[in-house]
């Protein structure tokens, strides 16, 4: 099978995968007990609102046209409005509100991951059955299999009171002073000016502000460490694997014999072949940073994405869980689709069934 | 800022001697309250610049700025800074007064309401007229975008004049608002309602700009629904609209040509938080002026404050965790909070053994750490009719041991019913989600057990229970209800029996989900013909004692059926720093607060 | 038992040509059961009455199933749906019993001739049959009552047994006792105080425990040394590399100990669940008050004992103010953080345990159907494993358990939700589990002795059941102690979120949830401490995960793909 039709069929192949999630999505949703017409009317709401909403939001039409309905919509992008989060209001709105907070956290906890874990692993790796070894190994066994829920909240308390276990030294006032929880300041770059050549703008003015950067960096970080807590550990893991096989293969030992001093080894050769088993496990991230944030992002106030999933689900607000879900769909089969792909024109060995 | 600070103490006296006098001109048929406006001669932004001036407030989750959409207290909050109605509780106390409205006429048959309007300037310039008026009351009748069309529909609520069509909605352009000229407004109701003025003062009932949106028949609009809801605000309030950035902050401005007195802070900034230890957090930062402290973090033993005269607690709290000490107050709020059974699905044995071992007192002490009064009528005492020595002199018949816990009672009625610890009888009881609530629940779940009852504890989100009630299907379930005026009336027209068939619900019946028309009890007709009575004597003046004396026999038929635990009154509190100078919000609830007498002293 | 076939003496034949090492071996379990006759008999008859349930829970099945029918086509409908809804269950039982019970073909002895497709069917047939033949004796004859009887004659009998004195039991080594003004305590074990009467409680467990493995292993050991037909297989290679794989070994002690723990939870508790956590109120005890020795019951007293930080808070090892002993502290509502925790750990064992088998059973399942006969099978379960996977899982396992437990569904109530857990987690859990062993079982496929097998004559199942599934047990018991660890996370997360295990059953996500807003304050042991355990366990499991591998396969290294995908919902 050549490369091109490999390729087809895996996109063929999503189609049913993309329908059926979106299904499930429905059923949950819709069929559920969770009414949102009543999350919208309120306590003192009469009989008389409750009639009028319902046929706003067509919830009076049988369940199989609303299915229907609900489908084409998805699959035409046509997301819709919220209707109890923020009644009214269009979805993609909603979605350019909450997902740059979103992608921001995400941004840090795979950078986060990938700077301490993939070190971590490879130095572990190259110093293997020593005592740094077996702590960095412990180490990173034991930070995956912290509870992201139980260490956000120790995470919260210790730099809430920062001054009394580190000797003084107070995280809110450190280098710029900011709150523990909340979102972060996302405007330290804006474009001021845009001129439009043609149907394209072109932004000209830059607005950038190094010190709310700064801020903002500082603001995500917990967060961050949080979500990525099980990532690093991961890449810490396979990491060492990856950098011991590698060194005890064929052609560094060749190297050896050739008399090419070790650093030399360790950076062109070992290094190098070690990153590619990491790649997949870096693209696989995307799952678990799309699941995990809920509660991340719950506890250290950055309503984003996940928190915006969270309510919605709860008070059946359908086009809202139904418009992410697709997105979040769409996301991870393109992402798996891309994977498969990149492995099968960097490793030819890998068969395309 | 010691001379702006002068200036508003002095106007909180003036707002106080024309409360007192009222609602005494009401009742006579015409009402006159105005005040001076405060006008300033220093512009506060320009002297101190920056976000200095600025309120910092902390907030959950808004809906809209519409005021006609918006249904909860966070968005109300926002909305009250930015829209004004004709009348409100200034610093949400308890007695209503003139806001856009300078004078108000009442006819003799107490149908028709004129109001002459207040000369007032929008946020985008333009002058408020009486059109103003009438569109945004057809807007909350007729556009579809109206969460609140029963508050100027309904029988229990405004009652406008109005006509419907043959599918029950309302005709365009029928309801009984009428700008007389640019500066009068005429309303006409179906029925008298004693409590008109204070029902105005909700927010969906505020004046916008005529055509800004075009929700209803006869205007395209300035602006799409969307955009008015969520990033367009023009108001007559005292501060502008700035910006609102969903689930992270909003922000007003002080809008320098306010017809009443002009802020003397630069603006309210409100952060939103929904965690609680995130919320506390952020406030002992000092990032937050005014705030709130979740129970979890609250200590009763740190306040110091003294009772004034309207039952507030006024004093001191602290030193908190930062070492600061806050203002602090707490107001009995018109609110009951309370457990409820579906009558039929509950034998009335079980319901009252439950009464037996509910003990309120520590309920409200131990578990809601003192931040409430414990409730043992439905009607709290500062609406309780015929006054809260009434009240007093009611609770003392209660007949289910009041602040004790008695399992022996309760063991005998369940075991008089038929159920022991070896066959139980297996009973869910639902809240939604809030700690206290679930606490609460374990509590009465670890003293019932063993007695011969398995309560199973159920939490589900506000939308849900709701359905589930609507649906008969709740046997066992917290709620609260909180008034919206002062007056028992409010509270009662859910216990009629006839009105909590929840086979009705939503359309036919509105009342709370107890079925209680199904209870063949004395007690269920007693209230029934009780309610009977308070139709009977709809006069505001003559037929109040009549009225009152039904009321005190329907919370009578409560008890002796227990379909309803009341369990506490809610205190709201309020804790700021001591930079700050806000006067104490009263018995209506601090979202009413407006900010523009607020001073800020840094 | 692949060895046992090209021996011709079973096992017990060898035992009976030497007894003796067996007979020592076997005495000393017989000792050590009596000494803990009593909490034996009385799991026994938990089992018991778990087991009724369920039967009951599936004896219901057909009765509402034709309710549910009768309502919507009519009654005649509703029956045919009963008799067909009671055959499918009957039928489902009869291939348990015929795979728990019935080691011998009845097509065989009956004689009957056919291919073996259809001689597999046959037997179901006839097994199903004399089911249904006995199910209708119990109902419809005096026969029902005669076993009624004897169940509960049965019931009574185990039941006098386990109210036998034990040597791990609460009376024997009382911690509850009150401290006269002396200082002295009385009501203790030997007049110790609290504190130290409970350490020894939990010491002589854990040494019982103890006693237990190492004659397990005495016993493997008897067996290989006198009884096992050869002097080597390649499972003794691997076990001696788990003996001496440290990293294994941790983890096996680690999780060794929480099972210890939540098998014996009410002795390792300082108080009972039942007084402490499910009926308060209507267990008394003494203590030493204002006027002398009072007696209060663990409600009343529980109120007074509430962590609540600032001032009001019974902290990690120390007595409340009614003398009793709290090791973990209370939790928010007074109750006993360690008991609470206790029996939490039964709580995550059991939901952990269930998922991960039964997402474990689904995937073998599926690699060995998908393996065998690939094509179209393969293609539609990669599709639905798929569309699965492409959900994020934590966020679907979330709306799962909104939906159900809103709907207030009968399967929600089981275990207070703990069974509606395991389903969900089973539920969207084994495509994970079944793209990791479906690559080893693809390979067995392709194996010379499987087409030999099928040139054989061999059905399908029997081909699948004996040459390929064990090979790839290793992998599944891997992968399946990598994603509990995942599991456990994620109940703990939705606990903690207010949709995972409710009140009154201890969870310990609940407990961390409950103890957050006090994480800052004195009562900072509600939150802290549930979490330490669920990293111990969950470190634990990853580690013996590890070390199985290790010891099956030591070229290996699997891929951390499933357990971190499932870890990192939490």
């Amino acid at each position: 099978m050549s490369r091109w039709r490999y390729f087809f069929r895996r996109l063929l192949l999503s189609v049913p995968v993309v329908l059926f999630g979106l299904t499930i999505t429905f059923v949950i949703v819709r069929m559920g007990p969770i009414d949102p017409v009543a999350a919208i009317v309120g306590p003192e709401g009469g009989g008389a609102s409750r009639g009028r909403i319902e046929e706003r939001l067509g919830l009076n039409e049988p369940l199989w046209q609303q299915y229907i309905d609900f489908m084409v919509n998805m699959l035409t992008f046509n997301l819709g409005q919220s209707w109890v989060i923020q009644p009214g209001r269009s979805v993609e709105s909603l979605l350019m509100t909450y997902a740059p907070r979103t992608l921001w956290l995400g941004f840090w906890s795979v950078l986060i991951a990938i700077c301490i874990g993939i070190p971590l692993g490879f130095y572990a790796g190259l110093n293997p059955n020593t005592k740094s070894d077996y702590l960095a190994s412990f180490g990173g066994i034991v930070w995956r299999a912290m509870p992201n829920f139980w260490l956000a909240i120790i995470i919260l308390a210790v730099l809430r009171q920062s001054e009394r276990f580190f000797f003084g030294l107070s995280w809110q006032s450190l280098g710029v002073s900011n709150n523990l929880i909340g979102q972060p300041p996302l405007d330290f770059i804006a474009f001021t000016d845009w001129i439009t050549v043609g149907i394209i703008s072109i932004p000209v003015g830059v607005y950038f502000s190094f010190s709310t950067l700064i801020e903002s960096i500082k603001q995500v970080m917990p967060a961050a460490i949080v979500l990525g807590s099980a990532a690093m550990g991961n890449e810490m893991r396979i990491g060492r694997t990856a950098v011991l096989e590698t060194i005890n293969s064929n052609y560094v030992e060749t190297a050896k014999a050739k008399g090419l001093r070790d650093r030399v080894i360790v950076w062109k050769h070992v290094f190098r072949n070690a990153l590619v088993p990491l790649v997949p496990i870096i693209t696989n991230e995307a799952f678990i940073l799309i699941g995990g944030s809920v509660i991340v992002e719950v506890i250290f106030g950055i309503n984003g994405l996940g928190y915006l999933f969270f309510q919605a689900a709860v008070q059946g607000d359908l086009p809202l869980v139904g418009s992410l879900m697709f997105i979040f769909i769409v996301l991870i089969v393109s992402i798996n689709i891309l994977q498969d792909f990149l492995y099968t024109v960097l490793d030819p060995r890998v068969g395309y069934e | 800022m010691g001379h702006e600070c002068l200036v508003s103490l002095e106007m909180a006296n003036e707002i106080d001697q024309s409360r007192r006098t009222f609602l005494k001109t009401a009742g006579a048929g015409a009402a006159v309250a105005t005040f001076a406006g405060c006008i300033t001669d220093e512009d506060p932004s320009e002297e101190e610049g920056g976000d200095e001036g600025i309120l910092n407030r902390i907030n959950s989750t808004m809906t809209s700025l519409d005021p006609i959409q918006s249904t909860d207290t966070a968005s109300g909050e926002v909305i009250n800074q930015i829209y004004e109605g004709l009348t409100y509780f200034p610093n949400g106390g308890a007695e209503v007064e003139n806001l856009l409205a300078e004078e108000v006429e009442i006819s003799d048959d107490l149908l028709t309401y004129t109001f002459t309007l207040k000369e007032a300037e929008y946020h985008d310039g333009t002058e408020l007229t009486a059109d103003d008026f009438v569109y945004a009351f057809r807007r909350l009748a007729e556009s579809e975008n109206s969460e609140r069309a029963n508050f100027i529909l309904g029988d229990i609520f405004l009652a406008i004049e109005h006509e419907t069509d043959d599918d029950g909605a309302v005709v365009p352009e029928s309801i009984g608002a009428e700008a007389i000229d640019d500066r009068t407004f005429e309303i006409t109701l179906r029925s008298a309602n004693p409590n008109a003025l204070d029902l105005l003062s909700y927010d969906s009932f505020s004046a916008i700009p005529e055509g800004i949106v075009g929700d209803i028949e006869g205007y395209d609009g300035e602006y799409e629904h969307s955009e008015f809801a969520s990033e367009v605000a023009v108001g007559t309030g005292p501060f502008e609209f700035d910006n609102w950035d969903p689930d992270a902050e909003a922000e007003v401005s002080t809008f320098d040509d306010y017809h009443g007195s002009v802020a003397n802070i630069d603006g309210v900034h409100w952060q939103i938080l929904e965690d609680d230890t995130a919320h506390f957090t952020y406030a002992m930062n000092r990032s937050a002026d005014v705030f709130s402290i979740p129970t979890a973090d609250y200590d009763q033993s740190l306040i110091d404050a003294e009772t004034d005269d309207e039952g507030r607690e006024i004093g001191e709290y602290g030193p908190v965790e930062n070492g600061d000490m806050l203002d602090y107050v707490g107001v009995p709020q018109l609110s009951t909070y309370y457990f409820a059974f579906n009558a039929p699905s509950v034998p009335v044995e079980i319901r009252q053994a439950i009464a037996y071992v509910l003990d309120r007192e520590e309920l409200v002490q131990n578990i809601f750490e003192g931040r409430g009064e414990e409730a043992v009528t439905f009607t709290p005492p500062g609406a309780f009719p015929g006054g809260p020595e009434r009240r007093d002199e009611f609770i003392e018949d209660y007949p289910y041991e009041l602040f004790e816990t008695d399992r022996d009672a309760a063991r005998d009625l369940i075991e008089s019913a038929g159920y022991d610890d070896d066959d139980p009888y297996e009973l869910t009881l639902t809240t939604y989600e809030s700690e206290v609530f679930q606490e609460a629940g374990r509590d009465l779940r670890d003293k019932l057990a063993g007695l011969g009852v398995d309560l199973q504890l159920e939490e589900t989100p506000f939308a849900t229970l709701q359905e589930q009630g609507e649906n008969g299907n709740l046997e066992f379930y917290s709620l609260g209800w909180t008034w919206s005026w002062p007056a028992a009336d409010y509270g009662m027209f859910g216990f009629e029996p006839e009105n909590t068939n929840t086979s009705l619900m939503p359309g036919d019946a509105s009342g709370y989900y107890l079925d209680w028309h199904e209870e063949d009890s004395d007690a269920s007709a007693m209230a029934q013909e009780a309610w009977e009575t308070v139709e009977a004597n709809p006069e505001p003046e003559e037929g109040q004692e009549a009225r009152n004396e039904a009321y005190i026999d329907m919370e009578q038929a409560i008890w002796d059926d227990a379909v309803m635990l009341p369990l506490y009154h809610e205190i709201a509190e309020q804790f700021n720093y001591q930079h700050v100078d806000i006067e104490p919000f009263g018995t209506m609830g601090d979202y009413l607060q407006r900010y523009n007498n607020v001073t800020l002293d840094e | 038992m692949s060895m046992n076939e090209f021996d011709d003496k079973t096992l017990r034949e060898r035992i009976a040509d030497n007894p003796q090492p067996a007979l020592a071996w076997l005495a000393g379990v017989l000792v050590l059961v009596a000494l803990e006759l009593g909490r034996l008999a009385s799991g026994l008859v938990q089992v018991g009455e778990t087991t009724r349930f369920a039967l009951g829970g599936i004896a219901s099945v057909p009765g509402s199933v034709e309710e549910s029918v009768a309502s919507s086509l009519g009654e005649i409908a509703g029956l045919v749906a009963f008799g067909l809804t009671v055959l499918v269950l009957l039928g489902i039982a009869a291939i348990l019993v015929k795979w728990l019970l019935i080691p011998w073909t009845l097509v065989d002895r009956l004689g009957i001739e056919a291919s073996t497709g259809v001689k597999d069917i046959i037997e179901r047939v006839i097994v199903t049959g004399l089911l249904v033949v006995a199910a209708a004796l119990v109902v419809l004859t005096p026969v029902g009552g005669v076993l009624e009887m004897a169940v509960s004659a049965l019931t009574r009998g185990v039941e006098w047994v386990s109210s036998l004195p034990t040597i791990t039991s609460r009376e024997l080594i009382s911690n509850e006792g009150y401290q006269l003004p002396d200082g002295s305590w009385e009501g203790t074990f030997l007049g110790l105080s609290p504190a130290v009467a409970w350490a020894l409680r939990v010491a002589v467990v854990y040494a019982y425990a103890l006693v237990w493995l190492a004659w397990l292993w005495r016993g493997y050991e008897t067996f290989r040394e006198h009884y096992r037909e050869a002097d080597w297989t390649p499972r003794d290679d691997s076990i001696n590399r788990l003996r001496n794989h440290y990293w294994g070994m941790f983890g096996l002690i680690v999780v060794i100990m929480f099972l210890v723990m939540a098998l014996w939870a009410p002795a390792v508790s300082p108080a009972t669940a039942e007084a402490n956590l499910y009926q308060p109120y209507e267990h008394e005890f003494e203590y030493y008050g204002d006027d002398g020795v009072e007696s209060i019951t663990h409600g009343e007293a529980n109120s007074d004992s509430r962590s609540q930080g600032g001032d009001t808070n019974v902290g990690v090892m120390s007595y409340d103010n009614h003398d009793r002993f709290h090791p973990f502290g209370t939790n928010t509502d007074g109750k006993d953080l360690f008991t609470f925790l206790a029996y939490g750990a039964q709580v995550s064992l059991v939901i952990g345990l269930l998922a991960t088998v039964l997402m474990a059973v689904i995937a073998t399942a599926l690699a060995l159907i998908t393996a065998y006969y690939k094509g179209v099978t393969d293609l539609v379960t990669i599709v639905a494993s798929d569309s699965i996977i492409s959900l994020p899982r934590f966020l679907l396992v979330l709306l799962l358990s909104v939906l159900f437990m809103q709907a207030n569904h009968p399967v929600a109530e089981i275990y207070d939700g703990g069974l509606l857990l395991a389903l969900i987690f089973a539920g969207t859990g084994w495509p994970l589990l079944w793209r990791s062993v479906r690559g080893p079982a693809l390979q067995v496929s392709e194996q010379e002795w499987i087409d030999a097998a099928k040139s054989y004559g061999q059905s399908p199942a029997a081909t699948m059941r004996k040459h390929m599934a064990p090979y790839i047990a290793g992998y599944m018991l891997i992968y399946a102690s990598l994603s509990l660890g995942g599991v456990i996370i994620g109940v703990a997360a939705l606990s903690f979120l207010g949709f995972g295990v409710q009140a009154p059953t201890p969870e310990w996500g609940r407990a961390v949830y409950e103890g957050q807003s006090y994480i800052a304050t004195s009562s900072w042991h509600i939150a802290t401490l549930p979490g330490i355990l669920v990293v111990l366990l969950v470190t634990g499991f990853n580690a013996l995960g590890d070390g199985i591998r290790d010891a099956i396969d030591p070229q290996s290294e699997a891929s951390d793909g499933a357990a971190g995908a499932a870890g990192g919902g939490g």
